[in-house]
């Protein structure tokens, strides 16, 4: 792995603290600590216009700029078309203009939201929001029971949303790489 | 909800157990003349495999509309009538100490919405009678906020059936089988209706008959629970206001047709718009623009 110059790289689950103090103290670095929520789909459905929160599968070219724009590039576009569950994207507006898109996929009695991203010039605008209650109401006509999400915990416009949303943290991961030289 | 049709008209013998459960409904019932399903007789453990017991498969889910009934109230009629009626008990237990969702998942039950299982609340009962033609029946109940639900699996030789081909009794269809666009449709939530045709600037959907709309409205007389919204899309020529007007008067356009000349409930069906809001493809050629004045099908509930 070295010799590929990588560096090695664990996670951290909760009950790891042993593990993560043995690394801690040898200067491994805390990277990307990562929050999962977890809603009753149920509670987090609402009444939406469907064009708030517009179904489509595969993407379309439009999503998968604001994906681009957010930093979601082919290769993690790539990942959610491999995806062989129930997949389903949805787009987000702020008044006539295309401003938010989603990622959802279902697994048994679980729907999973991945790549939440709202246009910078729409932010504090209700898309996200609008965007999750239709990821919920999509999750609810496939008969999933729960909505879940893993978001970094230094997103913390993200983190303020699903919480508002009244979503619960189910879980939390970090990571930890090793430092650049071992002393 | 749509059922997997039958291949051969399967009746389960009259000298089965016939149960009654107190206030319950029987809400669907799905019988299979020859399959196999895992009915643990243990608890969950890590690495262990269920072996499937084949045989033919009768599965039902009774709902009861009482939230405040336990588990062990749901399920205790059901084996009370199986033990008097010769059953012993092989392994019973509830959730956490059954394996939680491990041992769930081994359980093959009918599918969401129509089964519900709480991963915290839930309790599962193996019964077993080699004289009784039902020789294994698996009780799973469990309970939502409002509802109650037992699934019973049943398993029987195959051959205490006597199998009728089709040819010979004329079953009433269990549910008609989903052709494509509705297949893709419950699968996913959404499908475009591509064989439609609108000219630009207008919402006048061409005389058809669309393949398309005749499937959809077979569905939905059947179907009567569903529910579903027409979205219409324009191209992008012409002004933001006109193009949402137009697209809302498309998805009327077919709602119309749906619901006056093709049978489907009004109920069924609402029609909005997304004018240019989400094209398919480019509005810089004529097939770009064509593809982008369309309708399309979001399932609202089933």
């Amino acid at each position: 792995m070295r010799s590929l110059e990588q560096r090695p790289l664990f996670m951290l689950r909760e009950n790891e603290d042993a593990l993560d103090d043995m690394l801690a103290d040898r200067r491994y670095e805390q990277v990307d600590p990562v929050t999962l929520y977890i809603a009753e789909t149920a509670d987090l459905t609402a009444e939406l216009k469907i064009i708030d929160a517009m179904p489509s599968w595969p993407p379309l070219a439009v999503q998968l700029e604001l994906w681009k724009a957010g930093g979601i590039g082919p290769a993690r576009v790539a990942v959610m078309n491999r995806v062989t569950t129930r997949q389903m994207s949805l787009l987000g507006r702020s008044g006539d203009a295309p401003a938010g898109t989603v990622f959802v996929a279902l697994h048994d009695d679980v729907a999973m939201v991945h790549a939440l991203e709202v246009s910078a010039e729409f932010r504090r605008d209700g898309v996200g929001r609008r965007l999750m209650h239709g990821a919920a109401n999509w999750a609810s006509v496939m008969g999933a029971s729960w909505i879940t999400l893993a978001v970094t915990r230094a997103n913390e416009a993200a983190n303020g949303l699903y919480q508002a949303l009244g979503m619960d943290q189910a879980a939390r991961y970090h990571y930890r790489r090793a430092p650049e030289r071992f002393s | 909800m749509w059922r997997v049709g039958l291949a051969v008209c399967l009746a389960w013998p009259a000298h089965a157990v016939e149960f009654s459960l107190p206030g319950a409904a029987l809400s669907v019932q799905i019988e299979s003349p020859g399959d196999s399903v895992r009915l643990p007789r243990g608890r969950w453990q890590d690495g262990m495999e269920v072996t499937a017991t084949e045989g033919a498969i009768r599965r039902t889910i009774y709902t009861v509309e009482n939230p405040a009934l336990t588990t062990l109230q749901l399920v205790t009629p059901l084996r009370e009538q199986l033990l008097e009626a010769g059953y012993t008990e092989v392994f019973s237990c509830a959730d956490a100490a059954c394996g939680g969702f491990d041992f769930r998942f081994q359980l093959d039950l009918l599918p969401a919405p129509d089964m519900y299982v709480d991963l915290g609340n839930f309790r599962y009962v193996l019964l077993e009678n080699p004289d009784s033609t039902s020789r294994l029946v698996g009780l799973l109940a469990s309970a939502s906020s409002t509802t109650g639900y037992v699934h019973v699996t049943e398993v029987a030789d195959t051959d205490a059936f006597e199998l009728t081909s089709p040819a010979q009794t004329v079953p009433e269809p269990v549910r008609l089988p989903p052709e494509g666009l509705v297949a893709n449709l419950i699968e996913t939530g959404h499908v475009v209706l591509t064989d439609l045709d609108f000219a630009t600037g207008s919402a006048d959907l061409g005389p058809g008959p669309f393949a398309s709309l005749n499937t959809l409205a077979a569905w939905l007389r059947e179907e009567t629970e569903a529910r579903i919204v027409l979205v219409g899309h324009t191209d992008s020529v012409g002004s933001l206001e006109a193009n949402a007007a137009l697209s809302r008067r498309r998805a009327t356009s077919v709602l119309e047709r749906l619901v006056n000349e093709l049978g489907a409930r009004p109920e069924q069906v609402q029609a909005d718009g997304a004018g240019a809001l989400s094209p398919v493809s480019s509005n810089l050629t004529a097939e770009g623009r064509s593809a982008n004045r369309r309708v399309e099908v979001v399932l609202l509930s089933l």
